[in-house]
């Protein structure tokens, strides 16, 4: 085991091997990691374990549609260029307009923000497909060269290089460019094993065949037809409140786990079609 | 210290890379003989993830990786592996040769759930589902996978008729950081505000998509590809046609699936039947040309051109949909065949008031659609 895979473990988060080679490469390299996979198997969760493992902040610009530059980098600070300009007693010269366009009057935002920090923070762009494609361009200076321009200040270099976690849910296709310029990642659901020590860092106090039930019965769940599979977010969520409804087994307390089902289906569709036809066939995946 | 020899297979290896498909530049060979150069105990399982990080770019390319990698580096393990696997895979069966075909708007779960995955399903990216003739997928899983990344692909419409911003000098929302712009000359005095206004024009596209029996293999996609472009242009109107044409607009907007394929379903009894193209685009004509067609309307026909009507019948039809739309796009999934010749008649006819004539049968074949499209 190396010692990242035991720093990620002792920050609650349970790593595969192919995972832990791609985050060592990532430190080797320097290089962006992009991280594709379902909603829920865990892309947001190695960005947050991995600036508790390094000490260092976590700089999070989470994407939607329109996300400008304006949001994601800088803007400058206009009440306070206003009020600099109407100080001057209508005594202005072209020195004076510059002036208002300095670093007194620029506000960062977390792009401009992770590449000033001097302690390499970790960078996490949050679900990049749903920004537009001309931010995905706008992000490649920063990804290949770390720097940022800015027409008034002209380039900023990073002082520090971030350790950049992108991640994607697959809604749209990506770039080219941006693909080149990052290490890969698929991160698919988690196998019984992993998923079984996974629950048994995250809810400490759960009995072992309580722990092996429930991965039996999600594995089921995830190999049927459905239309939002449950990730690791949904398993925790059911795990702790079987416990918390004092379930000790699966198969003595089926009508409550019927009634709980809530937290592991997120449509009406899936609810119906595992209610109506699959349940019982479930319940004989469990041990 | 990485020797000359080794060198020259992971070059070998690129190129292999390469030829399944993957973009591997210079960057991405010096950085995998750095990175294996640099380990200390290189071993297969570090070896794989660190390459497969460096070389992949997708998740296909990532779920062919293990295979591509175990057969170059080390082949004797590789064929024992394909040996036992190919004891334990189920013969393929080819939808043509099966006892019945996959359902309308969507494939039958019950038909393909007890069939393995094609072993060639995962040999390159060649093979992949995306560049595969939806025909010939032959297993449940790879048509549900093929059919979700259709219905994707027509979602990206959306983001090319994204929002834009515009300065002008009238209206709500005011934009400092033009306003100060503009106004540096008066001491930041707002006295020529500037303000920004957001507006977006979503292509309004027309889909007349033929379901009669020809059709039948291809439609399962197609479907989903159509839905895909209603959903992501909401002003759009969708058409189905066999001898004669429905309106499915409001089936396409249904937010299941499922509920969408057991309305086509119910709602219409001809399915699988002959065609009549022109004498549904007459009809189509007749009764919703007013309310759809339009000059900035794009007119999509998804459809393999076997038509029992006359071909001068179709082109007369043809003739007044194009007059009255900005662009008309013809799929058909036979074009996409290495078997097709242009000799039918009715695609004869049709050709002088098409646009863009595209292949419709897989999912890479249907991404030009999305650019073709004059937005």
């Amino acid at each position: 085991m190396t010692k990242l895979n035991i720093k990620l473990l002792t920050n609650g988060y349970v790593p595969d091997t192919a995972l832990i080679t791609t985050l060592e490469l990532m430190e080797n390299l320097d290089r962006p990691l992009l991280i594709e996979g379902d909603a829920g198997v865990g892309k947001t969760s190695i960005a947050i374990a991995l600036a508790k493992i390094h000490d260092c902040e976590l700089i999070r610009l989470q994407c939607y549609e329109n996300l400008d530059v304006q949001t994601s980098v800088y803007e400058w600070n206009y009440s306070k260029q206003l009020l600099w300009i109407n100080s001057q007693n209508n005594q202005k010269s072209e020195s004076d307009i510059n002036h208002i366009f300095n670093e007194e009057f620029l506000l960062e935002r977390p792009l401009l923000k992770a590449i000033r920090q001097k302690k390499p923070p970790i960078l996490l762009i949050d679900e990049i497909d749903r920004a537009d494609e001309s931010f995905e361009a706008f992000l490649l200076e920063l990804l290949s060269e770390f720097q940022i321009s800015i027409p008034e200040l002209g380039t900023i270099k990073a002082e520090s290089i971030p350790r950049v976690i992108i991640t994607s849910n697959g809604t749209r296709e990506l770039s080219d460019a941006l693909r080149r310029r990052c290490l890969y990642h698929y991160m698919d659901y988690p196998d019984r094993e992993r998923e079984s020590l996974i629950i048994e860092q995250a809810v400490p106090n759960i009995n072992k065949k309580l722990n092996q039930q429930i991965v039996d019965f999600i594995q089921a769940l995830r190999a049927q037809d459905l239309r939002k599979k449950p990730g690791v977010a949904e398993t925790l969520d059911w795990s702790m409140a079987l416990i918390g409804m004092g379930v000790k087994d699966l198969l003595e307390s089926k009508e409550l786990i019927s009634k709980t089902l809530s937290c592991l289906l997120k449509t009406q569709e899936d609810w119906e079609f595992i209610n109506n036809n699959r349940l019982e066939e479930l319940f004989n995946s469990v041990s | 210290m990485i020797n000359t020899q080794f060198s020259d297979r992971i070059v070998e290896f690129a190129h292999l890379l390469r030829n399944k498909g993957h973009v591997i530049g210079l960057k991405e060979l010096t950085d995998s003989m750095h990175i294996i150069s640099e380990m200390k105990q290189p071993d297969e399982n570090s070896t794989l993830h660190s390459l497969r990080s460096l070389c992949c770019r997708n998740k296909y390319e990532w779920q062919q990786f293990e295979k591509m990698f175990t057969s170059f580096w080390y082949p004797h393990a590789a064929s024992r592996e394909a040996k036992s696997t190919s004891q334990n895979t189920e013969t393929t069966i080819l939808k043509q040769q099966g006892k019945s075909i996959s359902g309308i708007a969507g494939t039958t779960t019950n038909l393909f759930e007890t069939m393995a995955y094609s072993t060639d399903y995962a040999a390159g990216k060649q093979n992949t589902i995306t560049k595969a003739d939806f025909r010939f997928l032959n297993n449940h899983h790879a048509m549900r996978e093929a059919e979700n990344l259709a219905e994707k692909l027509a979602l990206q419409l959306k983001a090319r008729s994204r929002t834009h911003r515009k300065i002008v000098s009238k209206g709500r929302n005011m934009d400092i950081r033009h306003t100060i712009r503009r106004n540096m000359a008066h001491g930041g005095i707002p006295l020529h505000p500037a303000f920004s206004i957001k507006y977006k024009k979503p292509p309004h596209l027309v889909i007349l998509h033929d379901v009669s029996h020809s059709m039948s293999w291809n439609n399962p996609l197609l479907f989903r590809f159509a839905r895909g472009l209603i959903k992501a242009c909401p002003e759009s109107e969708a058409f189905v046609f066999h001898t004669r044409l429905f309106c499915v607009t409001k089936l396409y907007r249904e937010k299941s699936i499922q509920q969408m394929r057991n309305k086509l379903e119910s709602n219409n009894h001809l399915w699988l039947g002959g065609t009549c193209i022109a004498e549904s685009l007459k009809y189509f004509n007749q009764h919703y040309a007013k309310t759809t067609l339009r000059n900035n309307a794009i007119i999509i026909i998804i459809s393999d051109g076997f038509d029992t009507d006359a071909p001068e019948y179709l082109a007369s039809q043809l003739k007044l949909i194009k007059s009255k739309s900005k662009q008309l796009i013809w799929l058909n999934p036979m074009l996409g065949r290495k078997t097709y010749t242009s000799g039918n008649r009715t695609m004869l006819a049709a050709k002088p008031f098409i646009d863009h004539f595209i292949p419709a049968h897989s999912v890479d074949a249907l991404r030009s659609v999305i650019y073709k499209m004059k937005l």
